[in-house]
């Protein structure tokens, strides 16, 4: 149930600053050289602050940072360098050079996308100053949404509407009706807290921002490389592994550009490697502690193709799960798969074996040789 | 009654007086709830529910190492081979590490002499790896400082040291070439330095007979597993004398009956108190400590008598021990007499005796020597004398912490007081770093490079697992630090090995596919050496003389011994072996005054009765089998380390033993016992579980064996007739997992109950736990003894692991509401943790009381606080390094027991899988199997019909435990054959449930 993440951060100062905004959007235009508090700092980082998101034209007909260097990430991929990315490099940049930097870079991607940029000096500086700000307070959380929440409480007011009417203003004839309407609304918040609930510790749909954006569609589905050459212990060891730095380099010591994001996503992986740092990528796909999974038992011995539990990695730009992980998931396809009985392992099965040589059965689950034994995954 | 399990059962008969539950008023005041906590409750279920269900993921990260190494897998285990020492027995070993971490401690099985067997002591020595109070950094006088600064003012320190004065090196045994190495080179850099070794058990006397006898101060190889007629007088050679697991894999070896052997060994042991070793014995004789020498020398006179050859003085007990010698004379050559006795004069004597008996051609071995415990009582009492004379410089202790091992530790504090210069290297927090000005911290074994020569000829490497966890440097990088050598202790000991050892053995191979070899094996053996070694003809007359004069008289006798888990004292601040009952009393957390029956009647001593000898308190146990006169204590406690538990464990007895002499002698007669009047009590396990007197163990005596097979289990057939049942048997179409347990074989030295904590990640619960029956071991060593116990002597002794036994027709099955313990499609009875609300139904309906719940949560497994009970100091996040990742940590409220090691199952299977071959018998062992020194232990898939389970399935000695529930345990045991001599009417006492 979400009724206590109502009370959480919505993005407070979001609201406060369109507020601020319709009312006041003309004053300050209209006393731009008559108030002292025009030089200010404070000034200049509020006009930081909007340009940066557009809110104030810069001039010319580009479209503003945010556009591209969002603070967030959403479903789809970004390839520009996020804010903090932005912040990060700006921190690097005399004034001459940020300067430089927007309106007129040198070479690659960049050139090309800010082509026509001409900013003033002072707005230069005073998205700098805003930029400097981030630096030090961060982006702060996503904005969440709860549309979850909106049906909730709708169905709410239609119930103390329903018992309102029931015991006092009685406009209603027919006491069926309100009952109906508190019995269907009773149903639906239990249906919904039900459905809440179910879902807790899973993690559906996840797809957090990595530190990379590393796109599986670009490397498994535009260049064909093979899962198994990065994850290379997923035929061995009960973990896949993430490839570490110097699996990325075997490529990219030559593949310093890439199609989509230019140099400045392949930089930060020979910088990794280069400072000795290790990537600390965000886990996606994480099962409770007390069940044990081994990819080399489905990959392995089980023959089973990547995509049956991860989905079309190679059309995904960002790595997102795909299915739900739940125990019910598991069983169900243990179910359904068939066990790769030719292995000579299974060879003490007799029984199946004549069963399958006498046509009595055509296959051998993965149930039936105890694939959902609890201590096959739970010891 | 057959079989009982402590004197309050025998003494009670059938009735068991319950006497270790918690009384009614305790029971009560727990039970007692009102309206208002239901409502407490119900309020924090709602809000924490509430709370639970806006908790957002935590973000995971997964970081992978920037360059993998070809080997690190991440998943996989590596097995690294080293070897455990820490200055009592050595054993070579593997170290499994998952993920960079070292999570387990198996025996090497390419070790000829142990194959792969481990000691109790060997398990858990890797949690001291993972001990926070470990000295982190070099320190002097207390303050911390760097290893430059440490090593620079020590080595000025020591050229500072006048000529006329020593620089003592003052070590524990070393066995390490490369070390001893060194140790040279530092006495040829600084040429008054003098190397004394200090064992924490002294076993000088040994050594100085064998210096009459051979000329040599050693100590010879000894061959149990050649002889045929073992007669040991108080060694403890299955539990702590010299190299028990060696012993122990050497003595069952000529025990065993399942491959079908038509004989096994006659062991008769002397001794004044019961030790495991006596407990395993055919025939056992309660004597006197003091009166040891002169039973030895009536033995040496009616073996000489048998064999004609001249006798000595008259012992005084010829008539006691005629039978014993004409069994020695008859397996001549092929018998074995030790002694436990650090006595010089009874050492000869019994060399004398086996010379006699030919014993030293085949089962001693002269040529070969056990380099262990090579201090020499005499040497230590001559460094005293110097330093208090003012004669020694300097002392560095080097791992060999006297003020706790040396018998007595006031004198060498006292002594130490006038050395200029004063050095500990120290791996543990102990007692003498409080006494040094320099502290310098010491790598763990398992961090460090090194090497061992445990017998002549036969190499171990100890390899690191890990990078040091603190700012600590091998003993041998610090001596290389003294010496000036910049090259580290694996540059060293790579080409000491090239130069020296390499050499020696018999591959022809280029060095380095050799070293590699060796140390991926781990072990080397040397070419044999020529026989270098004659016995010298020795005139035992004047020996005779003086143990004939020795008199006991009639007062108590206190006897020291080094008790199976904690034995000298060395890891006393590892929770699993405190935990760890002893195999004799069953008691854990303490140590106390062992006495007999009869004299805890004559001075109206209870259990847990305080007593006071010379002014050490301890309380009383009440341990059949002990000498009426005798009081036995545990050596190895009170020590004062740091550590999570910083309360002293017991009562150190050293200075009980200290006299007059400077040979150290483990027995004492003592004249001032008081009782105190309080009393103690006392965590033992010995009543826990009780299986109320039903006929669980089986024996039969060998003559009696040889006639009908199945003798002593003359009730299974009669139980297997009967068997019918209302329910549908398991169908097991694959395989089917048993587990056989061979009574003739288990010793009972505990080695399988740590591996099983270990591997299974198994709580430590601490001492109010064990006394209110919460011990959480999944596996236990239940003990019974048999005969009354007014007679210690006829007093005989069964152990019997018992562990869940996978019933097919399990009786916890039926009875969870839940259905978190069911049967798996391969025979095992499978426990659901998260599956399991603790009503605890499983535990009260098994009948083998080896179900354990979880009453709090001892591993920091929850994520609520309160929860957490942690008396052990197993919780902290270094200490949880050591989990097994491949087993869940279990918390608060759930019931947990045996797996069969499913983890080890399901790896070994898919390793089948991988390879596309079926699983091999055998492939499979679970972690109490491997560890087993003794191979008592065997697993397998019943349905493969030539495995060894299935083998032994067919064995007439065959048997299960309570079978006539026809709850078809997937557990057997064979039954005990005993090499004695009487034959028993052995229909045993027993109620049929049917």
């Amino acid at each position: 149930m979400n009724i206590f993440s109502l009370f959480k951060s919505v993005n407070v100062k979001v609201i406060w600053m369109m507020l601020f905004l319709a009312f006041n959007v003309n004053n300050v235009f209209s006393s731009e050289n008559t108030q002292p508090f025009n030089e200010s700092d404070e000034f200049n980082l509020m006009m930081g602050e909007r340009l940066y998101h557009g809110l104030v034209s810069t001039g010319g007909n580009n479209p503003s940072c945010i556009s591209c260097h969002a603070k967030f990430t959403g479903e789809e991929i970004n390839w520009n360098p996020t804010a903090m990315e932005v912040v990060k490099a700006a921190g690097e940049l005399t004034e001459e050079q940020f300067k430089n930097a927007v309106n007129s870079p040198e070479d690659g991607f960049i050139a090309k996308v800010h082509q026509g940029y001409k900013l003033s000096d002072e707005q230069l500086s005073q998205i700098r100053l805003y930029l400097k700000q981030l630096d030090v307070e961060g982006v702060g959380e996503k904005p969440k949404t709860y549309p979850q929440l909106m049906m909730f409480l709708l169905v709410g007011g239609i119930m103390a509407l329903a018992l309102v009417d029931l015991i006092f203003t009685k406009k209603i004839r027919y006491k069926a009706i309100h009952i109906l309407i508190i019995l269907g609304g009773i149903s639906v918040h239990l249906n919904m807290a039900y459905v809440e609930a179910a879902e807790l510790g899973r993690s559906e749909g996840y797809m957090p921002d990595q530190p990379v954006k590393f796109s599986h569609q670009v490397h498994a589905g535009d260049n064909q490389i093979d899962c198994k050459y990065c994850h290379f212990t997923a035929e061995k060891s009960k973990s896949a592994g993430i490839p570490g730095t110097g699996v990325c380099m075997n490529c990219h010591m030559v593949v310093r550009e890439g199609s989509h994001s230019g140099k400045s996503e392949i930089a930060k992986v020979v910088q990794s490697f280069e400072e000795g740092k290790e990537i600390e990528w965000v886990r996606i796909h994480n099962l409770p502690d007390h069940v044990f999974f081994s990819h080399a038992q489905h990959v392995n011995a089980g023959k089973l193709d990547c995509r049956e539990c991860h989905g079309a990695v190679e059309e995904m730009h960002i790595l997102k799960q795909e299915n739900d992980l739940s125990m019910g998931w598991c069983l169900d396809c243990h179910k359904k798969t068939n066990v790769q009985f030719a292995n000579d392992y299974y060879s003490i099965y007799d029984k199946y074996h004549n069963e399958l040589s006498e046509g009595v059965r055509d296959s051998i689950k993965a149930v039936d040789i105890g694939a959902n034994d609890c201590m096959k995954c739970h010891y | 009654m057959k079989y009982w399990k402590s004197i309050e059962e025998y003494n009670q008969g059938q009735k068991d007086d319950h006497a270790h539950l918690p009384n009614k008023i305790q029971a009560q005041e727990a039970l007692k709830s009102n309206r208002r906590d239901f409502l407490k409750y119900f309020g924090f279920s709602v809000a924490s529910a509430a709370v639970l269900a806006s908790c957002e993921r935590p973000v995971k990260k997964a970081i992978p190492l920037l360059i993998q190494p070809e080997e690190v897998r991440p998943g996989i285990a590596n097995f690294y081979a080293s070897t455990f020492y820490n200055g009592g027995e050595a054993v070579p070993i593997l170290v499994k590490v998952r993920d960079g971490r070292p999570i387990k401690i198996e025996g090497n099985d390419l070790f000829t002499l142990t194959e792969g067997g481990t000691s109790a002591q060997v398990q858990a020595s890797l949690l001291n790896l993972y001990d926070e109070s470990r000295p982190k950094v070099p320190t002097f006088n207390g303050e911390e400082i760097s290893w430059d600064e440490a090593n620079t003012n020590i080595t000025t320190g020591l050229k500072a040291v006048g000529e006329n004065e020593d620089i003592v090196l003052l070590t524990p045994t070393v066995i390490s070439p490369t070390q001893k190495s060194l140790i040279k080179k530092l006495s040829e850099q600084y040429p008054n330095v003098k190397q004394v070794s200090l064992d924490a058990y002294s076993y000088s006397g040994i050594k100085e007979a064998h210096q009459e006898l051979l000329g040599e101060s050693i100590i010879p190889m000894i061959n149990f597993d050649k002889a045929q007629v073992i007669v040991s007088f108080g060694a403890d050679f299955l539990g702590s004398w010299l190299m028990p697991t060696v012993f122990t894999s050497q003595y069952v070896k000529n025990r065993k009956l399942d491959k079908g052997q038509k004989n096994i060994s006659k062991h008769i042991h002397f001794e004044g108190f019961m030790s495991l070793t006596g407990s395993n014995a055919d025939d056992r004789y309660v004597i006197k400590p003091s009166e040891e020498g002169r039973y030895i020398l009536s033995l040496y006179n009616e073996v000489a008598k048998g064999l004609h050859l001249s006798s000595l003085e008259n012992g005084g007990f010829e008539k006691e021990v005629t039978k014993v010698a004409e069994d020695l004379i008859d397996a001549k050559s092929s018998s074995l007499v030790v002694s436990g006795s650090n006595d010089k004069n009874i050492q000869l004597l019994v060399a004398g005796i086996n010379t006699m008996l030919d014993t030293y051609k085949e089962i001693i071995n002269v040529q070969s020597t056990i380099n262990l415990y090579q201090g020499s009582d005499k040497a230590y009492a001559d460094f005293l004398t110097d330093c208090n004379a003012g004669k020694v410089g300097a002392v560095i202790c080097l791992e060999s912490n006297p003020a706790y091992n040396a018998l007595n530790g006031a004198s060498f504090v006292e002594a130490i007081k006038k050395v200029g210069l004063t050095v500990n290297v120290a791996a543990q927090g102990e007692e003498t770093s409080q006494f040094c000005q320099y502290v310098l911290p010491s790598s763990h074994f398992l961090e460090s490079w090194t090497d061992a020569e445990i017998i002549t000829g036969m190499y171990s490497l100890t390899q690191p697992v890990i990078q040091p966890i603190f700012k600590t440097k091998s003993v041998n990088e610090i001596l290389l630090g003294w010496l000036g050598d910049s090259s580290n202790a694996y540059d060293y000991l790579y080409k000491y090995w090239g130069d020296n050892i390499i050499p020696q053995s018999e591959d022809d191979n280029p060095f380095l596919s050799t070293w590699k070899k060796t140390l991926s094996a781990g072990v080397l053996v040397a070419a044999n050496s020529e026989n270098k070694r004659t016995l010298s003809e020795v005139d035992y007359s004047s020996t005779g003389k003086e143990l004939s004069k020795e008199k006991s008289n009639g007062g108590f006798e206190l006897v020291a011994y080094q008790s199976v888990p904690v034995g000298d004292g060395k890891m006393a601040n590892n929770p699993w072996l405190q935990e760890l009952p002893d195999p004799v009393s069953r008691v854990c957390w303490d140590n106390y005054y062992s006495v007999s029956p009869n004299l805890a009647d004559k001075k109206g001593w209870k259990q847990g009765d305080v007593i006071s000898i010379s002014d050490i308190e301890l309380p009383v146990f009440i341990q059949p089998g002990n000498h009426d006169e005798v009081i036995s204590v545990a050596l190895g406690y009170g020590r004062v380390m740091e550590g999570p538990n910083p309360e002293v464990i017991g009562k150190d007895v050293k200075p009980l033993l200290v006299g007059d002499d400077s040979t150290v002698k483990y027995y004492t007669s003592v004249a001032n016992v008081k009782s105190t009047g309080s009393t103690y009590e006392l965590a033992t396990t010995q009543t826990h579980h009780s299986m109320e007197g039903r006929a669980i163990v089986r024996e039969t005596s060998l003559s009696e064996y040889l006639k009908d097979p199945a003798s002593g289990n003359e009730m299974h057939a009669e139980i297997e007739k009967l068997h019918t049942s209302l329910y549908d048997k398991h169908e097991y179409k694959g395989h089917h997992w048993a587990m056989f347990i061979d009574l003739n074989s288990c010793t009972g030295c505990n080695a399988c109950v740590v591996a099983c904590s270990v591997e299974n990640n198994v709580p430590v619960v601490g001492r109010d736990e064990v006394r209110r029956s919460h011990e959480m071991h999944w596996l236990r060593i239940d003990r019974y003894y048999t005969e009354a116990p007014e007679d210690p002597s006829s007093l005989r002794v069964v152990r019997q692991p018992v562990m869940c036994q996978h019933c097919d027709n399990a009786p916890c099955e039926n009875v969870c509401p839940v259905a978190a313990t069911n049967h798996s499609s391969e025979g095992i009875n499978q426990m659901a943790y998260n599956r399991c609300i603790g009503t605890r139904y499983c535990n009260n309906n098994c009948p083998y009381k080896v179900r354990r719940f979880n009453w709090y949560d001892y591993t920091g497994a929850d994520a609520i606080p309160f929860n957490r009970v942690d008396p052990a100091g197993m919780s902290t996040d270094l200490k949880r390094m050591v989990l097994n990742p491949d087993v869940t940590v279990r918390a608060k409220g759930v019931i947990e027991k045996c797996s069969f090691c499913i983890q080890r199952i399901q790896e070994k299977k898919l390793d089948a899988k991988k390879e596309g071959e079926p699983l091999q018998d055998g492939e499979i062992q679970t972690a109490c199997q491997q560890g087993c020194p003794a191979k008592a232990i065997t697993f397998g898939d019943m349905n493969d019909k030539n495995s060894e389970v299935s083998k032994m399935m067919r064995d007439p000695r065959r048997y299960h435990l309570l079978e006539e529930l026809h709850t078809l345990p997937s557990v057997a045991y064979l039954t005990k054959v005993r090499n004695i001599e009487e034959t028993k009417k052995s229909e045993p006492e027993h109620k049929t449930h049917s």
